[in-house]
């Protein structure tokens, strides 16, 4: 058999340069890579039910008191600053009182952390499940964009086939697995590195900007190593990234398992205003 | 076949950290300020408390108006804030981290008999860089000007473009009994006056090439235009046709003015040569034109007619000399001025039985209102840079000049309690 | 073996790779290059000069109008004018016609003074006063009072003749006076 594979080998040698030969197996083995992970063969058996997911920001604050100094600034109108924003930030902060929202994975808030115990230790279950209902409603509501539906479920795929999820996460699902895990761990990421982000607009010619930097952070919740993968050109805005992601070197939180994060950075919610 | 497989699950333990990356979109910053820690200057020798106070207040007030900024409380400094190591090798960098700032700022300064030596870093805490470090040189009593100079270097540290807290304000008080022309810091601080006409003086402009002035005065029985060095106090008319010679404005580079000349008729136009003769007419019209403002190329002058009834802002093209309207809302708009950036003409008009301060596009667009408090708000003037907006309010019978952000944030007031201070006009960078 | 070959080349290129994406880059240049020094230029600004003045001369050159109107004449009658106007009243045209006759007969020199209310903005209220003067003027002239004999100033908003923000002190603000010249 071998003695048939040296012979077409040595075909093939004649035929084609010996780079294109690596090139053609490292294909083979990438396309041998496709049909078993879509066969499902890596996923986990025990399937999780659909669980709604939140975004929680609440590091993200508006800006403070955006018209310092003018007389106009009264409530009102901040509230209407607050409506500006995306209705999905809206739907978070009022389900801030419901008491499901404690299995929201927000790593970041460990006061969050102790109540979640207390909040779910007797949940009634005709209330958690009218609860739930509420909540699939609120999220209907929310209509989230498609691509990053998209997203969440390949990041969930992926989650379910790095085996069992840690089930030391702090927050999280109560059985500390399925899609919330995964959620959480971009959440955390989101989380950490917005709060680290501080840039004025003051510093900048205009509000047109945008740069995408590639990070990988170990299970442990440390920055193994990051990368840019485009640079806006702005000095002020790629260096406020550059102490944003050296300030992010440890999340403070495990993730449940090591990620690779690409991150885009604009000030879309600065233009809105 | 058996290394194929190893192969292969080698390569499957890169994937999850190579091939599916989770993509995030962060579209603002957590907060729009930089944490920033302002330490006060130690003595390197003699300690006199009065230079530390002086630079220190300065430096407070300078980088709060920039807005930039989020200065760390003091009372949470660490031992760090009290060494006066300057290099970054003697900074200890991981306390400022501890305190969440993102840049702080270190200095000491030295008196050495009558010689002030000054010295002040602004260094990154995150990558432990040095931004900026400069070591000024001067006299005792310069504290002000070397802090405002420091704060200005801070600015183009972290923005790339320089702060103005160094440059000039002139403005017209009645302090003295007559309306005179008086100098300033940006901050305030050191009024000195200029002019001892007792008579009017009016409407200031700085050369944007040397310490000098233009204005307005009615010394000689006729409203004038004048010019004065600044330094040296020399003075000279620059033109004194008769009837109107007012509104003299220098071009960027300072090489003509524009000026409002009615010539004992109606009033229009002019531009003239830093001699005083008339180099062109702008416009030729039997309606008022008046107040111009150059674009900061110099091909445009924005000023004010009421050629189509009511005062509006118009623009004069200087080589076709064509008119075009460019405001339009409202019954009265006046004295526009023109971004030293281009990006925004600023003008008054009145609304509800008051003048606000309005911000319009040269091209027309994105007109908006600035000012919302009680008072009239009139004479706008961009600083060198094109960040803040100076003017002057006139609320219950008292004239005060403020300072407020092109956003009309972070407004306050300039000139002492009970003068009757108007007319400001903002310098060039003064160095 | 081939594979084995093909194997190491790969495994060391994925370590590279994760090596290379770890070094981060220092851009900032050398400190101590960067502390410039700054020389403060000595600045003194000219001391104004405070010597006495003496009132009379002060006066005669300086023009102030509330002098001015110390020597106003009292057979010449100020005019005043509607809000943002120029042209003259029905009232003004009357009170102009007996200046003229005035002026006609005592063969005087007379600046003629244009005046505004405080609202609006001081550069548009001096180019207001001067239409104001001019626009009398014109009418005098046209009565026969010769234009070698009229000159005109304007004073914007600068010399209120009350100093008030009501209707009624604007009304009066808004005005043209005559001053004789000798």
């Amino acid at each position: 058999m071998s003695e048939y594979y040296r012979h077409r080998l040595r075909q093939l040698q004649k035929l084609l340069e010996p780079g294109l030969r690596r090139m053609l197996l490292i294909s083979f083995v990438l396309h041998l890579i496709v049909p078993l992970l879509l066969s499902g063969v890596l996923k986990s058996t025990h399937k999780t039910p659909k669980v709604p997911v939140y975004r929680v920001n609440l590091v993200n604050k508006p800006v403070k008191d955006p018209r310092a100094g003018r007389p106009d600034a009264s409530p009102t109108k901040k509230k209407k600053t607050v409506k500006k924003k995306t209705v999905a930030k809206q739907i978070p902060l009022k389900a801030k009182k419901v008491p499901v929202k404690t299995k929201q994975t927000v790593k970041t808030k460990p006061v969050v952390k102790k109540t979640a115990p207390v909040k779910s230790a007797k949940p009634d279950k005709v209330a958690e499940s009218s609860l739930q209902k509420r909540l699939a409603e609120m999220q209907a509501e929310v209509g989230r964009k498609a691509q990053l539906d998209r997203l969440r479920a390949a990041l969930a795929a992926q989650q379910a086939d790095l085996g069992k999820p840690d089930l030391q996460a702090p927050v999280g699902e109560p059985d500390g697995k399925g899609e919330e895990a995964g959620i959480s761990s971009s959440r955390t990421v989101e989380g950490v590195i917005t709060k680290e982000w501080r840039l004025s607009q003051y510093q900048l010619p205009n509000l047109d900007l945008q740069a995408e930097v590639k990070v990988i952070y170990s299970a442990e919740g440390k920055m193994r190593t990051w990368e840019w993968v485009e640079k806006s050109g702005n000095a002020q805005f790629d260096d406020s990234l550059y102490r944003a992601i050296q300030k992010s070197r440890d999340l403070g939180v495990p993730l449940p398992a090591p990620g690779t994060f690409e991150i885009i950075f604009n000030l879309k919610d600065l233009q809105n205003r | 076949m058996s290394k194929i497989l190893s192969f292969l699950l080698l390569f499957a333990l890169f994937l999850p950290l190579s091939a599916q990356a989770v993509r995030i979109e962060i579209s603002a910053p957590g907060e729009q300020t930089i944490p920033l820690a302002l330490t006060r200057f130690l003595p390197m020798g003699k300690a006199t408390a009065d230079s530390a106070s002086e630079i220190d207040a300065v430096l407070n007030a300078d980088l709060d108006l920039s807005g930039l900024f989020e200065l760390a409380d003091r009372a949470a400094f660490l031992s760090d804030a009290e060494k006066l190591g300057l290099h970054s090798t003697q900074v200890d960098f991981a306390q400022w981290r501890l305190l969440g700032v993102d840049a702080v700022v270190k200095g000491g300064y030295r008196i050495d008999g009558e010689n002030l030596t000054i010295e002040a870093r602004l260094y990154d805490v995150v990558t432990r860089q040095l931004l900026t470090g400069r070591r000024y040189v001067g006299r005792i009593g310069d504290e002000r000007r070397i802090a405002h100079s420091f704060a200005d270097q801070i600015m183009l540290a972290l923005t790339g473009k320089k702060g103005p807290f160094n440059s000039r304000l002139a403005y017209i008080s009645t302090r003295s009994g007559h309306k005179e022309l008086y100098l300033m810091e940006v901050d305030g601080h050191n009024p000195v006056r200029l002019t001892d006409h007792r008579s009017i003086v009016l409407d200031p402009d700085f050369s944007p090439v040397r310490k000098e002035v233009v204005y307005t005065s009615y010394k000689k029985s006729n409203p004038d235009l004048y010019r004065k060095e600044i330094y040296t106090g020399s003075e000279a008319r620059l033109s004194q046709r008769p009837g109107l010679n007012t509104g003299g404005r220098y071009r960027a580079d300072g090489g003509e003015l524009a000026v409002t000349l009615s010539k004992g008729n109606n009033s229009d136009i002019y531009l003239l040569g830093t001699d005083g003769s008339i180099h062109k007419r702008l416009t030729t019209h039997w309606g008022i034109d008046v107040a111009p403002s150059w674009s900061p190329e110099g091909d445009k002058i924005a000023f004010v007619s009421d050629r189509r009834g009511n005062p509006h802002i118009f623009i004069v093209d200087i080589d076709s000399l064509k008119v075009e309207r460019l405001t339009f809302e409202g019954r009265y708009s006046a004295t526009p001025a023109w971004s030293p950036t281009g990006e925004w003409i600023a003008f008054t008009r009145r609304t509800e039985g008051q003048f606000d301060i309005f911000l319009i596009r040269p091209d027309g667009t994105g007109e908006h209102r600035l000012t919302f408090a009680p008072g009239t708000k009139e004479h706008p003037r961009f600083s060198p840079d094109g960040r803040f907006l100076v003017y002057s309010l006139d609320f219950e019978r008292e004239k005060s000049i403020h300072v407020m952000r092109i956003d009309g944030t972070g407004d306050r007031r300039l000139s002492a309690p009970g003068g009757n201070d108007t007319h400001p006009a903002w310098s060039g960078y003064w160095q | 073996m081939q594979f084995k070959a093909v194997l190491k080349l790969t495994v060391l290129l994925a370590l590279a790779s994760l090596l290379s994406v770890g070094c981060a880059k220092n851009p900032k240049a050398d400190e101590a290059s960067q502390v410039a020094q700054t020389e403060m230029q000595q600045e003194k600004i000219a001391e104004v000069s405070e010597q006495a003045v003496s009132e009379q001369g002060s006066m005669s050159e300086g023009g102030m109008a509330h002098d001015s109107m110390g020597k106003m004449i009292s057979s010449l009658t100020r005019v005043n004018f509607e809000y943002d106007q120029y042209v003259l009243t029905a009232d003004a045209r009357e009170t102009l016609k007996k200046n003229a006759s005035y002026l006609k007969a005592k063969g005087v020199r007379v600046q003629i003074e244009g005046h505004c209310d405080e609202r609006g903005s001081d550069e548009y209220n001096l180019a207001l006063g001067e239409n104001r003067a001019l626009t009398v003027k014109k009418f005098l002239v046209s009565l026969g009072v010769p234009a070698e004999r009229l000159s005109i100033i304007s004073y914007g908003e600068e010399v209120p003749l009350v100093m008030s923000n009501t209707e009624e002190a604007w009304s009066q603000n808004r005005r043209a006076e005559f001053k004789e010249l000798n």
